[in-house]
């Protein structure tokens, strides 16, 4: 028998609706072992006690014959850029240290109406914006496969925490990349939604026409789950997509599926190793059925630069709700002006990413360069979402590495921010079309460290993202081996 | 292009954060090797359309009616300073200015 922790969210939520075990008991196995590896960082703040409660208020709800959901008794963590009432939502930032929302995010309202017991808020880079954790004001997170590698991010504290087996799941976010190249650094399952699948009502705002919630979990049929759980029609998110969520769940075979691989995804800089464990994943796919078609997205190649204009100019509006008048912090030396006090708190409240971000999408949107930046991205972004439709008129899916390397060490990048951007040159077009896309474990480097696999699928094509990796999950269960540090 | 800490001084200003006079040549060396990056965007060829090419579809807007909203104490209770029905922020207009 299996420890509770090592079990599938599926499983354990089987187990407790089936009351052959208690939810209290799946609540505090995972509280044990998350409390015991905290050196990993993973978690800003665990809420054992508000836990333990939801637990016991399951098993009530069973013993009184009710059916309390999907994801009953499951623990799931959050991004601490999610609000939860009364909870503490950081967003990794000291300007949002004391800050407690008076309400719960639309996803946070979904998982409580499916039974899963909410765990605590996990390690992020400040306000999302980062791809190592390492811009978290409060404590960097560690890889679980190696403690002085990044598990990459932002949602890093996320895909570390259910790498290592503190949760089964987590919800974590991506506007360039957030969900996948950490899923892909950890050895675990990680989804991007289609834009407009996930209502961002509750969503600290990053950059609005990117940013999407999405599962993590240690397999397929778990991330899922949790997607099922959270997807769908919210009047709150101008943006959320007014259409039935299709059938996550439906079994199917890769027999004659068209995979498209774009040669622009396998180009310089990718570590050999990486692209050794893709091409494997590929012909393993091949071998089974599916058909591989060489395709090209030229446009491709210029997602960062794009991406670095749209993001930090999105960024630069979203964020200038931080006054220190309504939440958040307030400098204490406020200046004699209204002015000077915004001033000061921002300056005081925000970490050096921020500020850089904020000040490169307050010049890209600025009188005079407006045209050139922020205009003509937007230009780029929108031929590059028809190029990428009339590849997928061609085929059913992109099969692509999710990362150009695997994790990279603690501080190697952090003083190069270019350097750090590129981290997530074959994940941006995704958020920058739109479009869905996920990242799974497809073996590890020599050193031992987790290769991600990224498939990308036309909007709202989650099924057939999730068919895929299922059967390749099945094709090679060694993907979801346990980090040999965190196995006991 | 060049940015040079004036430059970043400028831009700071217009973002309303205030900048420390040793984190401006940093942010103004970040910022110009960021922006000759993004700056390749010149050399790509848009298609002949591109004039009329957008990015984003229409918004969806939900019907104008009244329903549920934060209530007053819970909309102050993050604030750094109220007097428990505003607000609270450093004097606008001096007294004598009035």
């Amino acid at each position: 028998m299996s420890h509770l922790w090592q079990q599938s969210a599926r499983s354990l939520a089987a187990a407790v609706r089936a009351r052959e075990v208690s939810a209290l008991e799946v609540a505090d196995a995972h509280l044990e072992r998350a409390l015991r590896h905290n050196d990993i960082g993973a978690f800003l703040h665990l809420e054992p006690e508000a836990a333990r409660h939801q637990a016991r208020d399951i098993d009530y709800r069973l013993a009184k014959g009710e059916d309390p959901g999907p994801l009953a008794g499951v623990p799931v963590a959050l991004k601490d850029n999610l609000c939860m009432r009364d909870a503490p939502t950081t967003c990794g930032s000291r300007i949002l240290e004391n800050f407690l929302p008076p309400y719960d995010a639309h996803v946070v309202e979904r998982l409580r109406d499916a039974g899963a017991v909410l765990f605590g808020k996990t390690n992020l880079d400040e306000f999302a914006m980062g791809s190592s954790t390492e811009n978290s004001a409060f404590r960097p997170a560690r890889n679980p496969w190696r403690l002085e590698c990044t598990p990459g991010g932002s949602s890093g504290g996320s895909a570390a925490a259910v790498a290592a087996g503190l949760v089964p799941l987590a919800l974590g976010t991506d506007t360039g990349g957030s969900i996948r190249q950490p899923a892909a650094f950890c050895g675990v399952v990680g989804l991007k939604p289609t834009y407009g699948l996930v209502s961002r009502y509750g969503l600290v705002a990053f950059a609005s026409s990117l940013d999407q919630i999405g599962p993590l979990a240690r397999h397929v049929d778990d991330a899922a789950l949790l997607l099922e759980a959270i997807a769908g029609h919210d009047p709150r998110d101008a943006t959320s997509a007014r259409r039935p969520v299709a059938d996550l769940r439906a079994e199917g075979t890769i027999d004659g599926l068209r995979v498209g691989i774009p040669a622009e995804f396998f180009g310089d800089g990718l570590d050999p190793d990486v692209a050794a464990a893709v091409e494997r994943a590929k012909s393993l796919l091949v071998e089974h059925g599916a058909r591989a078609i060489d395709v090209s997205l030229p446009l491709a190649r210029h997602a960062i630069a794009v991406y670095y204009i749209v993001a930090p100019s999105e960024a630069s509006s979203n964020l200038a709700r931080y006054d220190g008048v309504r939440y958040g912090l307030r400098a204490d030396d406020e200046g004699s002006s209204v002015d000077e006090m915004l001033a000061s708190s921002r300056g005081e409240g925000f970490g050096r990413e921020v500020k850089r971000r904020i000040l490169l999408g307050t010049f890209s949107l600025s009188s005079g360069y407006y045209d050139a930046y922020y205009g003509r991205a937007q230009k780029v972004r929108a031929a590059m979402r028809r190029e990428l439709e009339e590849v997928f008129a061609r085929v059913d899916l992109l099969l692509t590495p999710t990362t150009p390397t695997a994790a990279f060490r603690l501080g190697d990048r952090l003083e190069d921010p270019l350097a750090m951007y590129l981290s997530d040159v074959l994940t941006v077009t995704a958020n920058l079309c739109g479009v869905p896309a996920l990242s799974l474990p497809c073996g590890r480097t020599p050193d031992g460290l987790p290769v991600g696999l990224q498939l990308m699928a036309p909007r709202f094509g989650e099924a057939t993202l999730l068919r895929a990796a299922r059967a390749y999950e099945s094709l090679a269960p060694a993907a979801a081996a346990w980090p040999p540090e965190h196995a006991a | 292009m060049p940015i040079d800490p004036e430059e970043v001084r400028r831009i700071a200003r217009l973002a309303r954060l205030r900048i420390e006079a040793d984190e401006a040549d940093a942010l103004a060396r970040d910022l110009e090797r960021i922006v000759a990056y993004i700056d390749s965007l010149n050399e790509v060829e848009l298609p002949g359309d591109a004039a009329s090419l957008t990015y984003f579809d229409r918004d969806a807007t939900r019907d104008d009616r009244p329903g549920p909203c934060l209530d007053h104490d819970e909309a102050l209770r993050n604030a750094p300073d109220h007097d428990g029905t505003f607000f609270l922020v450093p004097k606008i207009v001096e007294k004598d200015e009035a």
